[in-house]
């Protein structure tokens, strides 16, 4: 995953600190942190995982826990049907690989094992989207919801930042059945008045007041929801912004009721606009016969390339400046005059 | 359009005229004394005239154009790009000063020549040596950080490719880099097309990446080298939001004009 450009610190003066390793230094060594403490307080916690080590997190339990840390190869459908059996003695699996093998390659065994045979198995897709975009279209999980969704009895779940997916995941724990997490890649930065927030499955929930229009997003799309939410303020519009942590139960009366009050609403995800959020909303208004204007951004229709991740979003249409062109479009609003004084202060 | 820059003496040149010489205004903002009141304008350029910038000087202020003076008190003409940067690095050069050789306003000389003099803070390794003032330390950071925000953007503007790296997709972004103790900063932004730097925040959109130095202490040593790095983001001292690629991008750009300015 590293950048090939890492310059040795031998080589370097002066301006010397580069990024080493971004495993050091985001905060979703939370969530690592927090199956650690989970394993200490229930001995049936068990992770399993398909020859991943640091970028699932599963390390620090394996260090902890080491009979208890099982690794099945690079063999995802053989990952899910052993988290499955090893559920049916009682045990609780904590499941950790890359979304798009977890999901896509395992997906009969996802179907019926933890969806049709309710096994207690905690499915953690993690590097969703386009999380890990240097790897290419055969890395990135944007049809993985799609599929999820339509399997009775999953939990599904999108925390946005680290310390929202340790709690995603202590509640995934205690709660009885299959759940799937969908996480990224962890560099969001995550709020420390947030850090002791317990998380419930279920409810939607407001992170910026609106009224002129709801901004709908989960995982690495929150933040960038947020970002555009404030920047157009200074263009006069008031945009609600809803972080949708459970996809699966959806809180759909929420949904509901800012179609009403606000009677815009835009979905972003990091995901494809079919199956995923952009769906579920337009399913839900629509069956609720209510009038709205509605649009989604997200993977439309076509394979990103290779790239820097939040490229990617850019050239998706679903980042920061998306969402917020979007806003002002779906407001009818000219966009205030940009910054054209490119002179150096 | 951005002019291409042909050769790399001609590059580093641009650098330190444009990136290095406006960094006199934060030195001439605490300097005192009879030759602080000096006024005028000198003109920096090469003799071919491809490049050109003047200092001007005005009770207490320096400020520099990057452009030639017509009726510039006192002209520095370098032979060449290297023979400027050799001067800038502090190697043996000396640019023909006219007229005169500058003794026909030597007040004004002098108070160039001191602040030319004092960029040599710039260098890491005359940071390192010996104890120097919290005050002292807070200049220099404030210094590094618009020169080499100052730099990055100059570079883009030149196309050089590895800072053109950095706007790959149609996007404006903002890099931030903030001491947190005293709200010094400064930013590059950047667009495929533009770049600019400037001091402070950037209040217009949120940065891209942002590096939030805790105290002024973590910024000097980082920026100085003095100190591990993998400590600093350890201890905290150092902190990076943002894309963590594009973190590492700009950082390789600032160790390229590190080397870039001192010859290295």
């Amino acid at each position: 995953m590293s950048d090939s450009s890492d310059q040795s610190p031998s080589k370097v003066r002066g301006f010397t600190w580069t990024v080493g390793d971004h495993a050091l230094l985001s905060d979703s060594d939370a969530w690592g942190e927090a199956l650690v403490e989970a394993g200490r307080a229930d001995p049936r916690i068990v992770t399993v995982t398909a020859d991943l080590g640091e970028t699932t997190r599963l390390q620090a339990f394996k260090r902890a826990f080491a009979e208890r840390a099982i690794n099945v190869g690079i063999a995802e459908q053989n990952l899910v049907a052993v988290a499955a059996g090893l559920a049916a003695t009682g045990l609780i699996p904590v499941v950790c690989t890359y979304a798009t093998f977890a999901v896509l390659r395992a997906a009969e065994f996802v179907r019926t094992d933890l969806g049709y045979g309710q096994r207690n198995v905690k499915l953690i897709g993690t590097l969703a989207g386009v999380a890990y975009g240097q790897g290419g279209p055969s890395h990135h999980a944007a049809e993985d919801l799609a599929l999820l969704r339509a399997i009775p009895g999953l939990v599904i779940l999108a925390p946005s930042d680290g310390y929202e997916m340790a709690a995603a995941l202590r509640a995934a724990v205690a709660h009885e059945g299959p759940v799937y997490l969908r996480w990224g890649r962890g560099t969001e930065r995550a709020d420390p008045a947030r850090r002791d927030r317990p998380f419930v499955i279920g409810p939607i929930e407001e992170r910026h007041p609106g009224a002129d229009v709801t901004v709908l997003a989960y995982g690495p799309t929150v933040q960038e929801a947020e970002r555009a939410a404030r920047r157009a303020l200074s263009a006069g519009v008031s945009t609600r912004v809803l972080a949708v942590p459970t996809l699966a139960p959806l809180d759909r009366a929420t949904i509901l009721r800012a179609a009403r009050e606000t009677r815009r609403l835009i979905t972003v995800e990091d995901h494809s606009i079919i199956g995923g959020l952009g769906s579920a909303v337009a399913e839900t208004v629509a069956r609720a016969g209510i009038a709205v204007r509605i649009a989604a951004l997200g993977h439309r229709e076509r394979f990103l390339p290779m790239g820097v991740p939040e490229d990617l979003m850019a050239i998706g249409g679903f980042d920061e400046d998306a969402i917020y062109e979007e806003i002002l479009r779906i407001c009818r609003v000219d966009p205030p005059a940009p910054d054209d004084d490119w002179e150096d202060r | 359009m951005s002019a291409l820059v042909e050769d790399d003496a001609t590059l580093r040149a641009r650098v330190f005229l444009r990136a290095v010489l406006p960094l006199v205004r934060l030195l001439a903002e605490r300097s005192t004394g009879p030759l602080s009141r000096a006024r005028g304008a000198i003109e920096l350029s090469l003799a071919d005239g491809s490049l050109a910038s003047t200092l001007r000087l005005d009770e207490g202020a320096a400020h520099v154009a990057h452009e030639r003076c017509e009726r510039a008190d006192v002209r520095w003409v370098f032979r060449d790009a290297r023979a400027l940067n050799d001067f800038f690095i502090g190697r043996p050069s000396l640019p023909k000063i006219t007229p005169w050789m500058g003794l026909a306003s030597p007040r004004l000389s002098a108070r160039a020549l001191g602040l030319l003099l004092g960029l040599r803070v710039l260098d890491a390794r005359a940071s390192r040596r010996g104890a120097i003032t919290h005050e002292e330390q807070r200049l220099r950071v404030r210094m590094l950080l618009a020169l080499v925000t100052r730099a990055i953007a100059e570079l883009h503007r030149c196309a050089w490719e590895p800072a053109r790296a950095l706007t790959k997709v149609d996007r404006e972004r903002v890099f931030q880099w903030t001491v947190a103790d005293t709200g010094d900063g400064a930013y590059l932004r950047v667009r495929p097309d533009r770049a600019c730097a400037g001091t402070g925040a950037y209040a217009q959109r949120e940065p891209f990446v942002h590096t939030v130095f805790r105290d002024v202490e973590s910024a000097f040593a980082a920026l100085t080298a003095s100190a591990s790095q993998m400590e600093g983001f350890r201890g905290g001292a150092v902190v990076t939001h943002g894309s963590p690629e594009y973190a590492r991008k700009v950082s390789y750009l600032m160790q390229q004009v590190d080397q870039m300015l001192t010859g290295q």
